[in-house]
């Protein structure tokens, strides 16, 4: 069963980082130092199958939870401004359809010695996208379960 | 959906670590079949009372789990519409996104080229 439906979110994510906007702004433009910040979690590895951090360029990442390919995601960049600024877009895939889209804003503000990076996140979810819950350390399954108690309830 | 703000994003990352627990998604799970009183929520797991409410009290700051009083006996009930928001897309994206910033910090501090060692 097919559900078209789509999904829109906006949220801002603030953190206040000790290193300066250029270190935070290498760390977002470097693939090697990206992949290992990059994964949400310590279960899933990143495997970065292409990287060009210009605009227009792409990046093709490969989530792997177990050695196993469970998402990929397209970034294109569409600007870039050194140490202050970068937006691009994400298009996020299950191995077998495609989840979502998000337009992600990353601003890096001095503050004091350190940074304040400010994420946009503008996103699209697809015809009731499920990628995330087997990705998650174990608690999206535990959710599908508990959904399908409350349903039998 | 809503926007919201950061503030409501950490709101959504203790819920999140609040399922972040063999035993508290068990708690949901009794939870799931209807209200229960603590006791017998506690019941099934051999641990001491205080540890099993420190539980119960991670699930509660993440809305996951309500309680009142009835009489001298404390009742609680499943949030399910905090566990539907969990399932949605959106928000475990913006909630790997907010793990990832997490993570960030982490690998800068570990690589900071000014730090002595």
């Amino acid at each position: 069963m097919t559900h078209h439906t789509a999904q829109h979110g906006t949220a801002t994510l603030e953190k206040g980082l000790s290193a300066s906007p250029a270190r935070v702004f290498a760390a977002w433009a470097d693939p090697d130092q990206r992949k290992v910040w990059g994964s949400p979690s310590d279960e899933i590895d990143m495997r970065i199958d292409a990287a060009d951090f210009t605009v227009g360029g792409e990046d093709v990442t490969t989530c792997l939870a177990g050695g196993e390919a469970v998402a990929v995601v397209r970034g294109r960049y569409h600007d870039i401004v050194p140490d202050k600024r970068i937006v691009y877009t994400e298009i996020i895939s299950s191995m077998d359809a495609l989840e979502g889209a998000c337009l992600v804003t990353a601003e890096f503000l001095a503050e004091g010695a350190g940074t304040r990076l400010v994420v946009t996140l503008q996103t699209v979810a697809l015809d009731g996208s499920t990628l995330l819950e087997e990705a998650q350390e174990g608690w999206g399954s535990a959710l599908i379960r508990l959904e399908e108690l409350l349903q039998a309830g | 959906m809503a926007n919201y703000s950061s503030s409501d994003s950490s709101a959504l990352n203790r819920a999140f670590h609040a399922l972040g627990d063999a035993t508290r998604r068990g708690v949901l799970a009794q939870l799931a079949l209807g209200e229960a009183p603590v006791s017998k929520l506690a019941e099934p797991y051999d641990m001491a009372l205080p540890t099993f409410l420190q539980h119960l009290k991670v699930l509660e700051a993440g809305g996951l789990v309500s309680s009142r009083k009835k009489g001298r006996v404390r009742l609680c009930r499943l949030e399910a519409a905090r566990l539907a928001e969990l399932k949605n897309w959106i928000t475990q994206y913006e909630q790997a996104w907010s793990a990832r910033l997490d993570r960030l910090d982490d690998f800068l501090n570990e690589n900071d080229p000014n730090k002595d060692t």
